[in-house]
């Protein structure tokens, strides 16, 4: 529902590390947790539009998902599916997600003839 | 070539909210974000605070539309309220803040309440420079708001049921509901409330209380905050 807010903030911070040259940018490679509450499809279209207008129509959007994990106080790592999934081996749901939740703009690629 | 960079996309808005937070904390101010759906009663138990909690306050009420919500606060009594108009934004952030508190004179207000747009989705994730994230539900609503809209009550520090005078009218398991806070949250807070009848407030006036006192408030922490 926010993510062209998502897509606005990115195409800033992306910005800020391109000295703003954004028609250099030949691919952007975003990894979005599955507990981030972001629809990547309606994300990627946001960015595709938001680089348009800053010239550049060829960028590939390159979205990882990265799956949930969380760590039990019984020490096992496991992925998660949903939020209300039990351990495997000791069937707690005392644990803390570990991966899964955020955004993160991996890297760029920049192309060479720059 | 590549660039690596590995920055969080809220990495803009968090840095602000950081600003916030650190603006808040020399006022002394300790301030909560409430987040519940339209029509949970955020504006009611605002109302309800301005005539029965005996610390100044001043309220940020954000509305896709008109201001409605913080003219209800100013007729309540309390002047210090202001709205922000997100024009079709789903969520308040940082910024909007940033730029609202400006207007606002935070001198003798010991606490700021920030009621966010009505939705349980995107304000989850925009952290506003509040010391404490408030998950608010309503009986009406019906039982099942924490199973789905986890997101929000992994990051809630406590957790408001409203309309708790309607238990009886409306089905509702209570005790399924605190028991799926508890799994995202083992230490959330929980009060049941009823601003029509006053039920549960005195407990959320002490818990507020309690909150700005918290010696690590005082030593700049950030009481409640999860991540």
């Amino acid at each position: 529902m926010h993510e062209f807010s998502l897509a606005e903030d990115i195409i800033k911070t992306l910005g800020t590390s391109v000295n703003h040259n954004y028609e250099n940018i030949s691919q952007i490679n975003i990894e979005v947790g599955s507990f981030s509450g972001v629809v990547i499809d309606s994300l990627e279209f946001g960015l595709q539009i938001m680089m348009k207008e800053k010239n550049n129509s060829t960028v590939k959007i390159n979205i990882m998902p990265v799956p949930a994990r969380a760590q039990c106080q019984c020490g096992k790592n496991y992925a998660l599916t949903t939020m209300f999934d039990e351990c495997p081996v000791c069937n707690s749901l005392q644990r803390k997600i570990i991966s899964g939740m955020d955004i993160v703009i991996n890297s760029v690629e920049i192309r060479e003839n720059q | 070539m590549k660039k690596s960079l590995n920055i969080s996309a809220h990495n803009r808005n968090q840095l602000i909210a950081n600003e916030n937070r650190q603006y808040f904390k020399s006022k002394n101010i300790l301030t909560l974000n409430l987040i519940g759906s339209p029509g949970c009663g955020k504006t009611s138990i605002l109302e309800y605070t301005v005539n029965h909690f005996d610390r100044p306050f001043a309220v940020i009420v954000g509305d896709v539309k008109t201001a409605l919500d913080s003219d209800r606060i100013i007729h309540s009594g309390n002047q210090n309220a202001f709205a922000i108009e997100t024009g079709g934004g789903c969520h308040l952030s940082a910024q909007m803040i940033q730029d609202k508190v400006k207007d606002i004179n935070l001198e003798n207000p010991e606490y700021l309440f920030i009621e966010n747009v009505g939705n349980l989705v995107c304000p989850s994730n925009y952290d506003l420079g509040e010391s404490l994230k408030i998950a608010i539900l309503s009986i009406p609503e019906g039982d099942e708001k924490v199973r789905k809209y986890p997101a929000l009550f992994i990051r809630a520090a406590a957790v408001i049921i409203n309309k708790i005078d309607l238990m009886g009218v409306m089905e509702y398991e209570i005790q399924r509901v605190r028991e799926d806070c508890r799994i995202h949250n083992p230490e959330v807070k929980i009060f049941e409330t009823s601003a029509k009848t006053g039920k549960g407030f005195e407990e959320w006036f002490d818990y507020l209380k309690s909150q700005r006192d918290r010696a690590e408030f005082k030593k700049g922490g950030q009481p409640g905050l999860r991540e």
